[in-house]
């Protein structure tokens, strides 16, 4: 049936998507190659650049990439297979933590960074599964307490081993990345922002693939309907629990990226406000659609980190009354709570939806006119 | 007439056996020793009126509710039953750990490694079995059975033993379209995991086609075709009703569960779902149980009907002894007018 549309419009557009939409992962791939090349360009142009130095803007980049990298894993399990997580800062921690003891003068051990990639998402997952397996038998709010109160338990464990961790102190001196002799600096961003660029993109091609397959389906299934993925022969317990371990691995390269780009972890970190600022993301960006919780996040991020500091210095120079003596940088939960309230009222989809989600919340159910466009399925 | 006692199947081939099932909630007893007996390739409706208990005994046999009493086999296999022995299961997984723990405990007096290493071995046996036995793989069971503990089989265990099942209440995956929702039933029958999604193997590619393909094969066979694309809950009611049985019917299933697959459908879509019953038994040598109020649907292609009262047999027969059986006309039809 997608062919058939595409044959009524031949228009290099269609035809374009249609490519895309046959070679996803390449797509994926050179959408983020022109992305990551179009970037450092636009920063330059100058309402951007008087903002701050292309370097920081670069360096900007690289940590907006690792709240993508959560967004993207959170949406596994809020977005896919619909278990409300709202303690996912702990796998972040967890994988933070894992690079630490892997790679810092505290430990004594110097393992590289890429092989620490694999193995904090490893832990992560591991621990993924152990923190998931108790919360098979719940739904709804009833989950999302139990996981709220697991993302309190982990940084609180890492604050009170203290002979493991140091506490609140926090294990410092982390070992940079280094890649065939070349060692990464805090000086120049440009070498964490193409590992980064790198990693988001091969993870990205790994979730689009998992989100299209029998896995993917299983996931959707679940959160469709739990009793009736199980009457259909899903093992709802592995598959829940896979989507917990492959959502906390993509929260533990997350960790290690971040970790080794500090140089520092400390439970400090790794608080409610992260797994909140995390799931904001994913449901401003779009619960369920991939690009779009990374494009979410990127956005929030940006806004957080650039938008709200140059608020300041615009209001202290036009020397407003009020705004002036505002520090917008504090007000930013104040700021994703409204944002969340209007997007609920205007946008509940989000603003990049699925067009699964955006059919759920905007169709009634005899809607039948309104038929919804072809699925990616049949494109496979 | 009272109950009728089942004429030995051909062959004797059972495809399932109900023995005495019995599911109390509290003190309300839903399903009362039911037996029920479905020769391989038969059409057997279950009826009564509602609240006889006829949902809650699906329900067991398709293994979401555990029976009180009683055993329901599948094949000759015992599938589902009041837990046997459940208690011995934790000791199965706790006691290694303890012990060795224990062991560990003692070597730290000699070598604190060595006893460290024995604790955490002990540990992470622990945790792994604590795994096991939440997802509970094929060796599991057989541990199980080992140490005489029998759990009954979770539904999508029964999926896999060959039973495909209907809701009476649709409950399709609403925002997923008609050909995933039939896909969700291949599960099963697709063999890809995790590893081959994320690498996108040659077997994952192929067998992803191989089910979209077969998925319209089944969407064309209860009278969807062409509506592969459309989400679920935007189809039609009676649409809705099909493709529930389509999903069914994917995972390949030896005796399908209908519950009141007709409820809602106007008379000319019921005939519709009454054929393609007949046919499916006849061209794929299915077995079904229905749920259903329809009486002309039960009387016409049952081979034989069950009524349920207040959760307990009343009648069992061929359709023409269940409709002249005077309980049967009492409790359910209600008294003819003098």
């Amino acid at each position: 049936m997608t062919t058939a549309t595409s044959k009524r419009l031949p228009s290099p557009w269609g035809r374009l998507r249609a490519r895309a939409r046959d070679h996803r992962s390449l797509t994926i791939l050179a959408g983020w190659a022109i992305v990551a090349s179009v970037l450092p360009v636009i920063v330059m142009i100058p309402p951007l650049s008087t903002f701050q130095p292309e370097s920081l803007w670069i360096d900007g980049f690289a940590n907006a990439g690792v709240f993508i990298l959560l967004a993207m894993g959170l949406n596994v399990v809020v977005g896919l297979a619909g278990l409300l997580d709202l303690g996912y800062a702990a796998f972040f921690a967890i994988g933070s933590y894992a690079y630490a003891f892997g790679a810092s003068p505290f430990t004594n051990l110097q393992i590289p960074f890429w092989p620490m990639l694999l193995v904090g998402a490893v832990v992560a997952a591991t621990l993924g599964i152990l923190l998931g397996a108790p919360t098979l038998r719940l739904r709804g709010d009833y989950l999302a307490i139990v996981t709220l109160g697991f993302g309190e338990i982990v940084p609180a464990v890492f604050l009170n081993a203290s002979a493991f961790t140091k506490g609140t102190n926090g294990i410092g001196g982390i070992y940079k990345p280094e890649l065939f002799g070349f060692q990464f600096t805090l000086e120049n961003p440009v070498p964490y922002y193409v590992a980064m660029v790198g990693v988001l993109a091969i993870t990205m091609v790994f979730l689009y693939r998992l989100q299209g397959s029998r896995l993917g389906r299983a996931w959707m299934a679940i959160r469709e309907d739990e009793l009736a993925a199980a009457s259909s022969g899903i093992n709802t317990i592995t598959t829940k629990l896979l989507a917990f371990a492959l959502g906390a691995s993509t929260a533990g390269l997350a960790g290690v990226f971040a970790t080794s780009k500090l140089t520092f972890v400390g439970p400090g970190q790794f608080g409610f406000q992260v797994s909140f600022t995390v799931l904001a993301m994913v449901v401003l960006g779009g619960m369920g659609n991939i690009w779009g919780v990374a494009t979410g996040a990127f956005v929030i991020y940006t806004i957080q980190a650039v938008l709200l500091k140059e608020l300041n210095q615009f209001f202290a120079v036009l020397h407003v009354p009020i705004l002036q003596s505002i520090d917008f940088v504090q007000y930013q939960y104040l700021l994703y709570g409204v944002a969340l309230v209007a997007m609920m009222l205007l946008r509940p989809e989000g603003l990049f939806p699925s067009s699964r989600r955006r059919q759920e919340l905007h169709a009634t159910s005899d809607d039948v006119a309104d038929v919804p466009p072809p699925t990616e399925a049949l494109g496979a | 007439m009272t109950a009728a006692i089942i004429d030995p199947p051909p062959g004797g081939d059972l495809i399932l056996q109900a023995r005495k099932v019995t599911k109390a909630f509290g003190g309300l007893i839903a399903v009362r020793e039911v037996d029920l007996d479905i020769p391989r390739g038969a059409i057997i409706s279950l009826i009564g009126p509602n609240g006889a208990g006829k949902t809650t005994f699906f329900n067991v046999i398709a293994g979401i509710l555990d029976p009180t009493s009683g055993v329901v086999e599948l094949g000759g296999r015992r599938m589902v039953a009041r837990p046997v022995r459940a208690w011995l299961e934790p000791v199965t997984w706790v006691l290694p750990a303890v012990i060795i723990g224990a062991l560990g405990v003692l070597a730290y007096q000699a070598s604190p490694t060595a006893g460290g290493l024995i604790v955490l071995l002990a540990l992470i046996g622990l945790i792994a079995m604590l795994l096991a036995a939440i997802v509970r793989p094929a060796w599991y069971r057989v541990l199980l059975e080992r140490f005489g503990v029998f759990k009954s089989a979770r539904p999508n265990e029964m999926v896999r033993a060959g039973i495909g099942r209907t809701f009476q209440n649709i409950r399709l995956f609403a925002n997923m379209t008609a050909l995933e929702n039939v896909q969700v039933g291949m599960h099963l029958k697709m063999k890809s995991n995790a590893a081959d999604a994320l690498l996108s193997t040659p077997r994952a590619r192929a067998e992803e086609t191989a089910s979209v393909a077969s998925a319209l094969h089944y969407l064309e066979l209860v009278g969807l075709k062409g509506r592969g694309d459309q989400a679920a809950r935007n189809l039609p009611y009676g649409d809705q009703r099909r493709l529930e049985v389509a999903r069914a019917l994917a995972s390949e299933p030896a005796l399908v569960l209908l519950d009141e697959p007709t409820a809602g459908m106007n008379p000319r879509e019921t005939r519709e779902m009454t054929e393609l019953i007949g046919r499916l038994r006849r061209d794929l040598g299915l077995s079904f149980l229905l749920i259903e109020h329809d009486m002309k649907v039960v009387m016409g292609i049952s081979d034989r009907v069950t009524v349920l009262d207040h959760g307990e047999c009343i009648a069992e027969g061929t359709p023409d002894e269940v409709r002249r059986n005077p309980r049967v006309i009492e409790a359910y039809l209600g008294r003819p007018p003098e």
